[in-house]
């Protein structure tokens, strides 16, 4: 099993507007796969189809072999795919606690959980000191720490992760980009970035999407930041 | 000349506007001539269309107030859950308006408004509640105004209950009866309006006929000739009448004719205006004017003479000071049915013009409607003004239709989901739908309640059945009756278009529906008129008509040919020896004597339809996969 | 002592939402303390109808209050979670109410009866009986409630997801249709049925009253209630704290898209919500049938106090804390209007929530739009 996730020429309509046309990707099992593209171009409904909140009208999805593409949301989730969305999404009114425990899955045990924990304090030692608080009244930086956290509670192969460093300063971007490296260790990422740059380090495959199709594909994250061409084209990345 | 021909010009230019508005609005001046009609059947003394009258009277509204609410929550999707407070004030508003003694001094000043006016002035207030109700929806949107409404409606509801020296309380508020509803005069003001919808129809129909000059023209009209001629001749009291009536009709069949010789012979010259020979002139002058003034003038006259004795008979009822009950009921069924006609008419023109078309932009999506300049804040308060006065109205006409109002009857919730019960019924955004399913619900309320009390049954049972059948219309016919036909019918319409019989071609029209239209409605009320005398010759004719309809059918939904004809006829036959036996057992509780030769109808048909249904057994197979795929279709659909 | 007080204010500091509710709630018994005091000037020499007047229709409106809460918190758990504005949750209480009702009758004559083993247990201990057949009422119209609830959910509601104009009117029809059969049943609204009244033993566990002396006379069973509806508010609170799924659901009043996405199986959690919802109902309904009696018109008024509070406490993204202290509000400002101004005792609840939406639209806890 090299491929972890397998999207066959997906075609995804939102209401009556056709937005994903046609999309083909493949998830190699232990990679980073960054999904490129521009604003409105795709990445966030690709994540959504996978999950199956938008269930593709042709077309297949196949993760770990077997298809998934018209299960409900949960069942595709309880495979084992963590979910960290772009806005974050955390849940404002519950504490942080509060949180890691409602993204606890049936499948992972309490004494799983704990292990999985450690992890986490591991990952982002901070969480360990805002524990109780709630997390409504969090910071940017550590609302995300949290929704990657959320991520992480259960034993995922495959993460997706979407915008992380949206809305973060740089630094913060920074520290989060290196937690995120080592999560490499753990699972397999799907990770969807503006920012190539700063991710460009944790790549191993790329997909730039534009206007719901697939630009361009690669494994060499240097060709790609070299190729100034291709950035100017399909990322808006003035040379 | 120049002068001369101006003035011809501005004339037909007048004459124009008049003709596009009569084939524009076919259907409606159909509908509403006969409803004009009706009333016009009912003598001095007791007769069965009475009872009719007042049931249609109560219908009517109702399906105002349902019609207000489907303007909401239809067309701009404010669910109003404080409708019944429109309603409510309107009622109030009629009852202190007719009654001086019920406000305190200086605010008892609004009864010397006199009557009719009062109509308007109750239109005007609950607009205003209609307003309050609106400016609540600038901050808050969809399902919580639901809340707010109801939250008004209930304080209301609340004053007017604990208030009872200016409600009524639990007895309720007596309303007099406007004296003018009683007098000779105002009776007479509405039988000159049915006088006058009846010219506007017979002149739709001319003009109708000058159109569709192809065959088929004719033969679409003449059902109608026939219908009118029997209503005339069945609920009329002078046979002259019907007699003038064949003659205005004989004169049209002329017209027809005429027009039809023309338009084969020349062909080419289409337009008729630039001839100059004097023979065509002339023909012009008598297809154009001459013709259809002598029909209209004698349909009319023909009408006149059939209900002549049933007018003079009320009028002098009046005039002697007679008893004053007799002439409330068509009286106060002319009043609402012309409220309505009014209202309807003008809600559609205002639901086609371009504010109504914002409107429903602003309902389908108000984020995108506001991207796109409009402001919805004042397209919702606007309609809600504008459903608050019909629903006023409707209160106000109930007020002094009833004679006695209480909190608990015109300010109760239970209204609002009456209300609601006849859009969802009747369908949603369709604005007649409420109309008709308030028809359906009372009048099925009406005559189960008796049906379930005489066979020893709770009659709460039928409200029960209501609710089930209400749910089922929301989970599985979201457009309701009329919505569900309207989708349906455009592929029937599509097969009409097309439809032959031997070399004759129909091609029914859009213009032709109002034929149907008319058709059904007469059919419909002279279903529901209790005279005994009438359902005879009424099974009679809709026997036909069933079996009419049975065929065409037949015709459309079966693949072969064979089939289609076998079961065609079967249908056709198996109607005609149910409504025989049917008339059958009418004739010998009521009439006795003629059921002979009903007898001798009845056999032979029954014998057809057996030989049919033997025959039938040979496409038994077909059949059965035709109604196998049918029901399938269902059940997908039901999914 | 030091150290309490300092928690409540930090949590008060934590929670900028509460302290601010309480400011209104302060306001609003100001504004009513204002008038009552203006009614005191006028009236003085009858002081002491005053201070029972006061203490009566403070313990009556804390029981109202209390089974308010429980009955506004199912409607606002379905409301929240699912969006669904449940028009039949007044009938689903009406209905609670006849299930605990029918269920009582049924369960004593069951232990009345000399046959069966129940009569060895209890024996003519009438007080054991009667609490035991309450119980098992209470709990019994709970269940059945629930699994109406439930059901409806399960097979007709849950096909309009996406549609809440479709949903409303489904759910008006329910309340149509239950409100049609009570009234086939057990007749119309005129017509209220007590539980003492229909015993056969005439006994019920909780009757009489308190006479503290001097016409302080309070009615045991509504002190009752003021407990039982705490300890059921206080249970459903740290449920609601402590276990997953009430977690689940909270988190499912913010964003349920992302509940799904992190693996709940948010249609089953919409049918559990449902039913907790339909059973609070029925449970608040059997509870208060030895108070207001069973009556097939309750189920339109109690709707209506339900969108009251709801809308006074928050009604988008509002949070369980305005629900209970919107439900304070109406409850007692409800009891003190008609001891004090009988005039406007149906209407205050009105009034009050005009006000409380002129000065806040979202309502206490809620967002305004």
């Amino acid at each position: 099993m090299k491929n972890l996730l397998e999207i066959q020429d997906a075609h995804v309509y939102i209401g009556s507007f056709y937005i994903l046309q046609g999309i083909s990707l493949v998830v190699p099992k232990g990679e980073v796969t960054l999904l490129l593209g521009r604003n409105g171009a795709g990445k966030t409904t690709t994540m959504k189809t996978i999950l199956g909140i938008y269930p593709p009208k042709e077309g297949k999805i196949i993760f770990r072999e077997e298809e998934i593409t018209n299960l409900p949301t949960h069942k595709i989730v309880n495979k084992g795919i963590g979910y960290v969305p772009d806005t974050r999404r955390i849940f404002g009114t519950l504490t942080v606690e509060q949180n890691l425990i409602v993204s606890r899955r049936k499948a992972t045990s309490h004494s799983e959980m704990q292990e999985r924990l450690e992890l986490i304090f591991d990952l982002f030692p901070d969480i360990r000191g805002f524990l109780k608080q709630k997390a409504g009244t969090l910071s940017g930086g550590q609302q995300q720490m949290l929704a990657v956290a959320r991520a992480l509670v259960n034993n995922n192969d495959l993460l997706l992760i979407d915008e992380p460093t949206e809305g973060l300063s740089p630094l913060l971007a920074k520290n989060l980009i290196a937690s995120l490296s080592r999560l490499k260790e753990f699972a397999t990422i799907l990770l969807v970035e503006q920012n190539f740059r700063a991710v460009s380090k944790l790549g191993d495959n790329y997909y730039i999407i534009d206007s719901g199709k697939i630009a361009h594909e690669g494994n060499n994250m240097s060709e790609l930041i070299e190729d100034k061409v291709l950035l100017a084209k399909y990322l808006g990345v003035s040379i | 000349m120049d002068n001369e021909s101006n003035i011809k010009g501005r004339f037909r230019g007048s004459n124009r506007t008049i003709s596009s508005f009569l084939s524009n609005n076919r259907t409606i001046i159909a509908a509403v001539a006969f409803l004009y009609l009706l009333p016009l059947g009912t003598a001095a003394a007791t007769s069965p269309t009475r009872t009719l009258l007042s049931l249609m009277t109560q219908i009517m509204i109702f399906g105002l107030l349902a019609m207000s609410f489907d303007l909401q929550l239809g067309r701009s999707a404010l669910l109003n859950f404080g409708q019944v407070a429109l309603f409510g004030v309107g009622a109030y508003t009629m009852a202190f308006t007719l009654n001086s003694d019920i406000l305190p001094p200086p605010f008892n000043l609004i009864a010397a408004i006199p009557f009719p006016l009062t109509i308007i002035v109750a239109m005007m207030i609950g607009g205003f509640l209609g307003l309050i109700m609106g400016l609540t929806t600038s901050r808050l949107r969809g399902t919580a105004f639901a809340f707010i409404a109801l939250a008004i409606a209930e304080f209301i509801y609340n004053f007017f209950n604990e208030n009872p020296a200016i409600s009524g309380g639990e007895t309720g508020l007596p309303v007099p009866i406007p004296g003018i509803i009683r007098t000779g005069p105002f009776y007479l003001f509405f039988v000159v309006i049915a006088f006058a919808f009846l010219a506007a129809f017979i002149g739709m129909v001319i003009l109708y006929l000058k159109k569709r000059t192809e065959r088929i023209g004719l033969i679409l009209v003449t059902p109608v000739m026939v219908v009118l001629t029997t209503v005339l001749f069945v609920f009329g009291t002078n046979i002259l009448g019907p007699l003038v009536v064949i003659v205005a009709f004989l004169l049209l069949i002329l017209l027809y004719w005429f027009e039809r010789s023309e338009s084969i012979s020349d062909p080419l010259q289409y337009s008729k205006t630039r001839t100059n020979g004097s023979e065509e002139e002339r023909a012009d002058i008598l297809t154009d004017y001459m013709l259809p003034f002598a029909i209209v003038v004698l349909f009319l006259l023909g009408v006149g003479l059939a209900f002549g004795s049933n007018i003079a008979g009320l009028w002098a009822l009046w005039a002697e000071g007679g008893s004053i009950f007799i002439l409330k009921i068509p009286v106060q069924y002319y009043l609402v049915l012309t409220c309505i006609t009014i209202i309807y008419y003008f809600t559609r023109r205002l639901l086609s013009s371009p504010f109504g078309r914002m409107i429903t932009a602003v309902a389908q999506n108000e984020g995108r409607a506001e991207a796109l300049g409009y402001n919805s804040y004042h397209a919702k308060i606007v309609v809600l003004f504008i459903s608050g006065a019909i629903a006023s109205l409707a209160g106000g006409l109930y007020a002094q239709y009833f004679g006695t109002i209480d909190p608990n009857s015109v300010l109760g919730v239970d209204l609002t989901i009456n209300a609601m019960l006849y859009t969802i019924i009747g369908g949603l955004g369709t604005l007649f739908g409420p109309i008709l399913g308030a028809g359906v619900v009372e009048y099925s309320t009406l005559n189960l309640n008796i049906i379930f009390q005489s066979i020893g049954l709770n009659p709460g049972l039928w409200l029960l059945g209501l609710g089930v059948v209400y749910v089922f219309i929301v989970l599985f016919m979201p457009h309701g009756i009329v919505g569900t036909i309207g989708k349906r019918s455009v592929s029937i319409k599509d097969k009409l278009r097309r439809f032959k019989l031997g070399n004759l071609e129909f091609g029914l029209k859009d213009a032709d529906y109002w034929i149907l239209g008319l058709l059904g409605t007469m059919g419909f009320f002279l279903l529901l008129t209790e005279d005994a005398g009438f359902t005879l010759i009424i099974t009679g004719i809709f026997a036909f008509l069933d079996a009419f309809v049975l065929f065409v059918v037949y015709y459309f939904v079966l693949s072969t040919k064979d089939s289609r004809i076998l079961l065609s006829i079967t249908g056709i036959f198996g109607v005609l020896t149910v409504f025989g036996l049917l008339q059958m057992y009418n004739s010998i509780l009521l009439l006795g004597g003629i059921w002979i030769p009903l007898l001798i109808i009845t056999v032979i048909s029954g014998v057809l339809t057996a030989y049919n249904l033997v025959l039938i057994n040979r496409f038994r197979k077909e059949i059965r996969s035709y109604l196998a795929g049918g029901i399938r279709r269902i059940f997908r659909r039901g999914r | 002592m030091q150290r309490v007080t300092f928690t409540i204010k930090d949590y008060l500091d934590d929670n900028p939402r509460v302290k601010q509710i309480l400011k209104y709630c302060v306001s609003i018994a100001l504004i009513i303390g204002a008038g009552l005091l203006v009614k005191v000037a006028i009236d003085v020499y009858t002081w002491n109808g005053f201070i029972i007047g006061v203490s009566k229709s403070l313990v009556n409106g804390l029981a109202l209050s209390m089974l308010l809460f429980l009955m506004v918190s199912g409607f606002f758990l379905i409301f929240g979670l699912c969006g669904v504005i449940n028009f039949a949750h007044g009938a689903f209480f009406m209905l609670g109410g006849f299930m605990g009702f029918v269920i009582y009758l049924a369960t004593e004559s069951v232990f009345l009866d000399p046959t069966l083993p129940f009569f060895l247990i209890f024996g003519s201990n009438h007080l054991a009986l009667s609490i035991t057949a309450f119980i098992v009422s209470a709990l019994g119209a709970t269940a059945v409630m629930a699994l109406i609830g439930g059901g409806i959910e399960f097979f007709t509601i849950r096909r309009l997801y996406g549609n809440p104009i479709a949903q409303i009117l489904l759910t008006v029809g329910f309340m149509f249709i239950i409100t049609q059969v009570a009234e086939l049943i057990w007749g119309p609204p005129q017509i209220s049925y007590f539980i003492i009244n229909n015993s056969q033993i005439s006994y019920f566990f909780i009757s009489g009253t308190l006479d503290l002396g001097g016409g302080m006379i309070f009615v045991w069973y509504r002190i009752f209630l003021i407990f039982l509806g705490l300890s059921v508010a206080g249970l459903m609170f740290v449920g609601f704290r402590r276990t997953r799924i009430g977690l689940q659901i909270q988190a499912g009043i913010e964003d349920s898209e992302m509940v799904e996405a992190l693996g709940t199986n948010i249609r089953r959690l919409f049918t559990i919500v449902f039913m907790l919802g339909s059973g609070l109902a029925g449970f608040s309904g059997a509870v208060l049938v030895p108070w207001i009696g069973a009556n097939s018109g309750h189920g339109l008024t109690y709707l209506i106090y339900a969108f009251v509070i709801v809308v006074i406490g928050g009604a988008h993204y509002g949070r369980f804390e305005g629900t209970f202290f919107s439900a304070l509000i109406v409850g007692l400002s409800m009891q003190f209007a008609s001891y004090f101004a009988p005039g406007i005792k149906d209407v205050i609840v009105f009034i009050i929530m005009a006000a409380i939406l002129i000065l806040r639209p979202g309502g206490l806890t809620g967002h305004g739009q």
